[in-house]
């Protein structure tokens, strides 16, 4: 029971900071021409049920460390905008059908006005960083500007590892590589510089920002295992996408990895020819071939317990992270976090 | 006791929580278990999380070391590169436009937008500067609190702004004194303007609502603006006084379309 009401509270707190967000967010959105190829599409992935962990990340840490989360309402903003570019872009360059329960925007309006509607959202996101220098001044408003920088650049140098081994059909790739790609494409941005923009803002600069990359690192790479779980395990209606989509797009997870490395060599010549099939030629048959594969080498469990493993590391670093501070909602919120992390089925 | 399941055991039925949890933590053939890990039942939830929390397994060693290549080689990279191209402090010195020079000439590459916000920045910098407060506090109890400067610092609200419109603008305050302060409030009069238009004290707020200054050091109060449906057009100007400090104060200005 204590499970479900840690759960419960961690979503409840997710909808408060993601409610406050998109109230700041939506007013950042332009309402002028071109409306009907542009601006009216630019909130269609924002107003999707999204989780809205970043944000939440941001917001609570700030708190946590004293601070008045109102004035990391414009950092907060900003990298729920550039997360949502990267969603649309991501469909795009995936393929994939759905997000968050409804048709992609590549889907619903074309691949040319998706990627349009992508690159505006990377733009409108400045904004209110620009919009700091007049709340935290010009030294924290540069220091969050050049932890946004490095946050975009790790993730834009993550999804081109990942898209370059599907598309060169890698498949001699080890533990180590999806760490290493999983930290750059997602914990920087969804947990590291989330946490680390949050205490910098409540300190006027001065925490050491590095204590938080340890406690993000195992936090997002759980969270993204969890991801790669759900996805082809989970329930569409809950998850919101394709289930298998990673499958039928040949995503170097740590589950195909680990089956990669664990099945024979008869099989694994076997899922080369599968992965080297374009997307739309692969067929359901197949598909639930490999399903079978990743059921005999328990490469789904095993990544179950990595994640665990991950999960249980960042806790131990939280009480590194967001040691000395005050009991509070919101340093239990972060706790809880972590836990809700690895047990959510959205 | 919860038992763990095994590859060996595809097909028996795990016994202990591990079943009924179906988290089986079914190990991998051929991974090698380690420690105290070993013998760990994936129970679900938080027990798992915290039991895992005493271990160091594999990929925990694997991600750490993975973090500390990437630290070396980007954070630490990315900072070189930043204090190569820019000092932040420089932001504060009168010249600032030396400083938009030497980011242009030696980072040619970077896109504009980055060198608008830079500008920004470094105008906002100049306009804090001004904006800054300089007060002292005596350590003796009874002594009146002196103000560096007999003026009264003026805080004017960038650009033009329209009726209905709201605008936040910080003060950074800073204690020259030996002592914290006490918890400062802040209240500001009417801001009013030549032609008699009239904006309500109750239209400006201060956030925090009070704020301590430890010595030698700086906080902000940001003074949040609304200016009323109707406003008539020109410029508004008020005064905005320390509750605490009673020679502490600034001129507000704004100028509505």
């Amino acid at each position: 029971m204590a499970h479900t009401s840690t759960y419960e509270r961690v979503t409840g707190a997710l909808e408060r900071y993601k409610s406050l967000t998109m109230q700041t967010l939506m007013a950042y959105l332009p309402s002028r021409e071109p409306k009907r190829y542009l601006y009216d599409l630019v909130p269609s992935y924002p107003l999707r049920a999204g989780k809205g962990f970043r944000p939440g990340l941001c917001l609570s840490t700030c708190s946590a460390f004293g601070g008045d989360p109102d004035l990391a309402l414009n950092s907060a903003v900003a990298i729920e905008i550039f997360h949502n570019a990267f969603l649309i872009h991501d469909d795009v360059e995936d393929g994939s059908e759905y997000r968050r329960g409804k048709a992609t925007l590549h889907v619903e309006h074309g691949i040319p006005i998706a990627v349009n509607v992508g690159d505006a959202m990377n733009v409108l996101s400045m904004r209110p960083l620009m919009e700091n220098a007049g709340v935290l001044g010009p030294e924290l408003t540069w220091l969050v500007f050049t932890e946004i920088e490095h946050m975009v650049r790790q993730s834009v140098e993550g999804q081109a590892l990942e898209l370059g081994w599907v598309r060169d059909n890698v498949c001699d790739l080890g533990e180590e590589d999806y760490l290493r790609m999983t930290l750059k494409k997602t914990c920087w941005y969804t947990c590291i510089h989330p946490c680390r923009i949050g205490a910098l803002i409540a300190t006027g600069g001065a925490v050491d920002a590095d204590r938080f990359n340890r406690f993000g690192y195992y936090m997002g790479a759980a969270f993204q295992i969890q991801d790669d779980i759900l996805n082809l395990t989970g329930d569409r209606k809950k998850y919101g996408k394709e289930i298998g989509g990673d499958i039928w797009e040949g995503k170097r997870t740590l589950i195909l990895i680990h089956l990669l490395n664990r099945c024979s060599a008869t099989e694994k010549e076997g899922l080369r020819r599968f992965l080297a099939t374009p997307r739309t030629e692969r067929r359901a048959k197949d598909v639930r071939w490999v399903y079978r594969l990743l059921a005999k080498y328990g490469s789904i469990e095993s990544a179950r317990r990595s994640a665990y493993q991950l999960a249980g590391a960042a806790l131990r670093e939280y009480h590194v992270a967001y040691r000395g501070l005050p009991d509070s909602e919101d340093k239990r919120f972060i706790e809880n976090i972590i836990f809700y992390m690895i047990e959510r089925t959205i | 006791m919860a038992t763990r399941a095994t590859d060996k055991g595809k097909g028996k039925k795990a016994s202990g929580k591990a079943a009924r949890g179906g988290r089986g933590g079914a190990a991998p053939k051929g991974e090698k278990q380690e420690g105290r890990e070993s013998g760990k039942t994936l129970l679900g939830g938080l027990d798992a999380v915290r039991g895992f929390a005493e271990t160091t397994s594999r990929v925990v060693r694997q991600a750490a070391s993975i973090l500390e290549e990437e630290i070396a080689a980007g954070i630490v990279a990315a900072r070189q590169v930043e204090e190569s191209l820019i000092n932040v402090k420089a932001l504060r010195a009168a010249n600032a436009d030396s400083v938009i020079h030497r980011f242009r000439k030696d980072a040619h590459e970077v896109v504009d937008i980055l060198v608008d916000l830079i500008g920004t920045a470094a105008k906002y910098a100049e306009e804090m500067r001004k904006r800054a407060v300089s007060f002292r506090v005596s350590g003796n109890p009874g002594r009146p609190e002196r103000q560096e400067s007999d003026s009264a610092p003026y805080l004017k609200v960038p650009g033009v702004l329209k009726s209905g419109q709201s605008v936040q603008v910080p003060m950074t305050l800073e204690n020259s004194g030996n002592a914290p302060t006490e918890p400062m409030r802040f209240l500001s009069t009417d801001l009013v303007s030549p032609s008699g238009g009239i904006i309500p004290a109750r239209q400006i707020a201060f956030k925090p609502a009070a704020l301590t200054i430890q010595p030698g050091g700086r906080g902000t109060v940001v003074v949040q603006l609304k200016i009323p449906a109707g406003a008539k057009p020109g410029l508004y100007s008020g005064l905005v006084q320390s509750s605490r400090t009673d020679r502490l104060r600034a001129v507000l200005a704004v100028e509505v379309a």
